[in-house]
């Protein structure tokens, strides 16, 4: 379907789903009918909101979902000790409480910082640590090899700081992608 | 299945072709002028598929009464001065306005909110515990 049809037919949609509230709609004169008209529109963009709330929602949970696993074990953690305590307040573990929560845990416990693509996610701190290893470790090679520094070694050296130079920018860009991302979630809540 | 839309009253698609033999088209020939394939028109009469906005405007343009159409009556509207008509038709604008800003992000086209006024417009017409109903008037009384 090509994106002109899929906006046609959105269209269409609203323009149904306003004529059913044209045909509910009901009164004794023409005033009357035009009040309970003005309700239904205003029920209906009211359910709307609901509906890009769950929207957001669903949005902020395929976030989560891509998180390590041993972070989101912690935050799964942290998350039931907090509805635990919501519920003998009275409040009830309703599916957006508990979005709500985990989100929160995330910017409290300061992994909002967490570095994340599509495939993987890896924390700032850890490929900054990894990179550092890499880096080190060539130079060592280096230093300390019986072997000429020039040759084989030192290519190998070049190679090893270029991907890593490479691996810290993307991951820089990563944390800088995922920071205006969950900004975006928790601004829509 | 005709399930795009619960909204439509029962019975679109034989209104949809009373319409068409009112207006003395063929299928074919309303399907023409409309700009679809006749399969397609024969489709919405047999309630099958539904016919989009675009489809809804065309079919006005040629003569097809919406308000019958849509909701599956005629319209017995009730005798308002013109300064009553232009004061419904100005709320049925702005309530036209309100629902485009609050459901539809700001964005609709120049036909579908003509239907819209339209329809909300002729309901708001019929609304009145004494509507006008010409057609229950026994106009053969008055013959003699």
């Amino acid at each position: 379907m090509s994106n002109k049809d899929k906006k046609n037919n959105d269209e269409s949609r609203q323009v149904f789903k306003c004529i059913d509230l044209i045909s509910n709609a009901s009164g004794s004169s023409p005033e009357s009918y035009l009040e309970n008209l003005e309700e239904y529109i205003s029920k209906d963009s009211s359910s709307k909101s609901e509906q890009a709330k769950i929207d957001r929602l669903d949005k902020a949970i395929k976030f989560i979902s891509i998180l390590p696993g041993w972070f989101a074990k912690r935050l799964d953690a942290k998350t039931e000790d907090y509805i635990r305590v919501l519920n003998k307040a009275g409040i009830n573990d309703r599916y957006d409480i508990r979005v709500m929560l985990r989100l929160r845990l995330l910017n409290s416990i300061g992994l909002d910082r967490v570095a994340f693509d599509k495939t993987n996610s890896v924390s700032a701190g850890f490929t900054l640590a990894l990179c550092l290893f890499f880096m080190v470790l060539g130079m060592s090679l280096i230093k300390f090899s019986t072997l000429n520094a020039s040759g084989n070694f030192e290519m190998l050296f070049y190679w090893v700081l270029t991907v890593t130079i490479a691996y810290i920018i993307r991951n820089l860009w990563d944390v800088s992608y995922g920071q205006i991302k969950l900004n975006q979630i928790l601004s829509g809540m | 299945m005709f399930n795009s839309y619960k909204n439509i009253t029962k019975g679109f698609g034989a209104r949809l072709k009373e319409e068409r033999e009112r207006l003395g088209f063929s299928q074919n020939a309303l399907a023409t002028a409309i700009g679809v394939k006749r399969l397609a028109q024969g489709s919405y009469e047999k309630e099958l598929t539904s016919p989009n906005v675009r489809y809804l405007a065309d079919a006005a343009r040629q003569g097809v009464d919406l308000f019958y159409l849509l909701l599956g009556k005629h319209l017995n509207k009730r005798i308002l001065s013109i300064e009553e008509e232009q004061n419904i038709e100005k709320r049925v604008f702005e309530l036209i306005e309100e629902y485009v800003e609050r459901s539809c992000d700001g964005h609709l086209s120049g036909d579908s909110r003509y239907i819209l006024f339209d329809l909300m417009r002729k309901q708001a017409f019929e609304s009145s515990d004494a509507v006008a109903d010409l057609s229950v008037i026994d106009f053969s009384l008055y013959k003699s």
